[in-house]
């Protein structure tokens, strides 16, 4: 199969996107980041914790 | 800084404090060169519209023709305007997100430099007749250069901070910049290499022209929305679980879209199909999107009145579910059929990049200008006035654009009307549209004062974290 450079350095940007995104995905699931629980929603009021104390 | 707080050491400020003002300089730097090339672009895209009502105008000017004025409006508000202020949100939200002062803060203003160097240079070419002639492409190779090492040092930064975090936990919205900051440099760069030809050139064109949106605007916009609404309104996002399927099915689904916009040219039909069918898909990350910013917001909907930030992001998060599940079915064979090469797409676009994306990075720096500059807005009413001026200006344009491009795309799609009268029947739709981005460029000139009389401090001090 004669594939032309440009398409190949394509499948290979892809490849390292989708690459990227896979390995991001196995570390989000093994850090408990995806973990069907809503506390992780409360991480948008942390900033103002230091001026509640 | 105020006068008590500037003698105590950083470690006895509140960290909330720090983060803003570590972050002030680039963020404002960020943001003043966004606002200037809004009103550049706004400039350039009434002089290209009115150019439909008085075809002559400006003619003598090559410089102003409309084939120059046009991808310099494209790329004026889209790599001037939305990137840069989408990069200024970005990096004060990432400090908050990751409760750490923004690191690599001279990458920060290095980066701000060069991409400014960079559209200085890209417009310019454009105007004076150097484009490259592809659209969202035409920059030459030395701007597009100068915005490339610009976003790596962006992207340097972001991910310096966020590998310094204190918290364990990644938000949402910290996925969404993840995203977009180690994707779009990816994009940028691979799609301006110099190396494509034929069928090639046009696949490698609409998947940067698509992903501009789906690896950089739309992460921008979804994350600013993930985290202003839930924040101002006090009440955390309705089920955080749906929001993260909702950004792992974005991922997967929105960059394949990009061969839409080619449905019906000389590209293999499984690529169409593909695109096609991931746009369709692209259903399921939208109405997580739009279930819980609603369920976020229901109940709550008072907060609207007393807060400029969340009224313009709340309307910028309600257009995300329309232009998406618009661009679902613009997708479709049997839609293209019709609305392909007509007005409508100019919509459509517009319903993305303003509608949705600007009026959140409007309700962001209503939010954001104020804490790290330590200074309030100057006039509510204003800012009333920016708001329904751009509202009314983008629903009047969106709706005039959809239908005249509807109507227009029949039109052509009948042999026995005559082209002629196709351009004739299109006319009042155009002049709705110089009309509506008079309002709009009115909403723009409002925004630019009241974000000057911030930074020269005109207003009221701030007593702690501004108005909005």
């Amino acid at each position: 199969v004669n594939i032309p450079p440009p398409v190949l350095l394509l499948l290979g940007a892809s490849a390292a996107g989708a690459a990227l995104a896979l390995a991001a995905f196995v570390w989000a699931v093994r850090k408990g980041q995806l973990d069907p629980d809503n506390a992780g929603a409360r991480t948008v009021f942390l900033d103002e914790e230091d001026e509640r104390g | 800084m105020s006068a008590a707080l500037e003698d105590k050491p950083e470690s006895l400020l509140p960290l909330r404090r720090v983060m803003d003002e570590t972050a002030a300089a680039p963020v404002l730097l960020y943001f003043a060169t966004a606002i200037f090339w809004l009103l550049a672009g706004t400039a350039f895209g009434l002089a290209a519209s009115l150019k439909f009502d008085w075809p002559d105008w400006l003619g003598a000017f090559p410089a102003l023709t409309f084939g120059r004025i046009r991808p310099a409006h494209l790329n004026a508000v889209t790599l001037g305007w939305a990137s840069l202020a989408g990069a200024g949100c970005l990096v004060w939200l990432t400090s908050r997100l990751c409760l750490v002062p923004i690191q690599w803060r001279g990458c920060l203003l290095a980066s701000a430099a060069l991409w400014n160097a960079g559209m200085v240079y890209g417009t310019g070419a454009i105007l004076f007749g150097y484009s490259l002639g592809v659209e969202w492409l035409e920059f030459p190779l030395p701007a597009v250069g100068l915005i490339a090492a610009a976003f790596l040092l962006f992207a340097a930064s972001v991910l310096r901070t966020f590998a310094r975090r204190t918290v364990d936990h990644v938000y949402v919205s910290l996925w969404y910049i993840l995203a977009a900051v180690v994707w779009f440099p990816i994009l940028y760069v691979v799609a301006n290499l110099p190396i494509y030809s034929g069928v090639v050139h046009g696949v490698v064109n609409w998947w940067y022209g698509h992903n501009a949106l789906a690896v950089w605007f739309t992460p921008i916009g979804l994350a600013l929305a993930y985290y202003f609404i839930p924040k101002i309104i006090g009440r955390p996002v309705y089920s955080y679980y749906l929001s993260l399927l909702g950004f792992w099915t974005f991922a997967l689904f929105y960059n394949w879209n990009g061969v839409h916009h080619l449905v019906g040219g000389p590209v293999p039909n499984w690529l169409q199909t593909i695109s096609i069918i991931a746009s369709v898909l692209m259903v399921i990350p939208v109405l997580a999107v739009a279930v819980n910013h609603h369920l976020t917001t229901v109940g709550r909907f008072s907060a609207l009145r007393t807060s400029p930030a969340l009224r313009f992001t709340v309307f910028g998060a309600m257009c995300y579910t329309a232009v998406s599940f618009q661009g679902s079915m613009e997708a479709l064979r049997g839609v293209q059929q019709t609305v392909h090469f007509t007005h409508y797409t100019i919509g459509h676009a517009h319903l993305g990049v303003y509608a949705f994306l600007t009026m959140i990075l409007f309700g962001a720096m209503y939010y954001i200008t104020p804490r790290v500059a330590r200074w309030d807005w100057a006039r509510p009413g204003w800012i009333e006035a920016h708001f329904w001026l751009t509202v009314s200006g983008v629903l009047l344009y969106v709706g005039a654009m959809c239908l005249g491009g509807y109507l227009q795309g029949r039109a052509l799609n009948n042999a026995a009307i005559p082209f002629p009268a196709v351009v004739e029947l299109t006319r009042p739709y155009l002049t709705l549209r110089s009309l509506s981005g008079a309002l709009i460029g009115a909403g723009h000139v409002i925004f630019a004062v009241l974000f000057a009389e911030v930074v020269l401090r005109r207003g009221p001090r701030s007593q702690e974290a501004g108005a909005s």
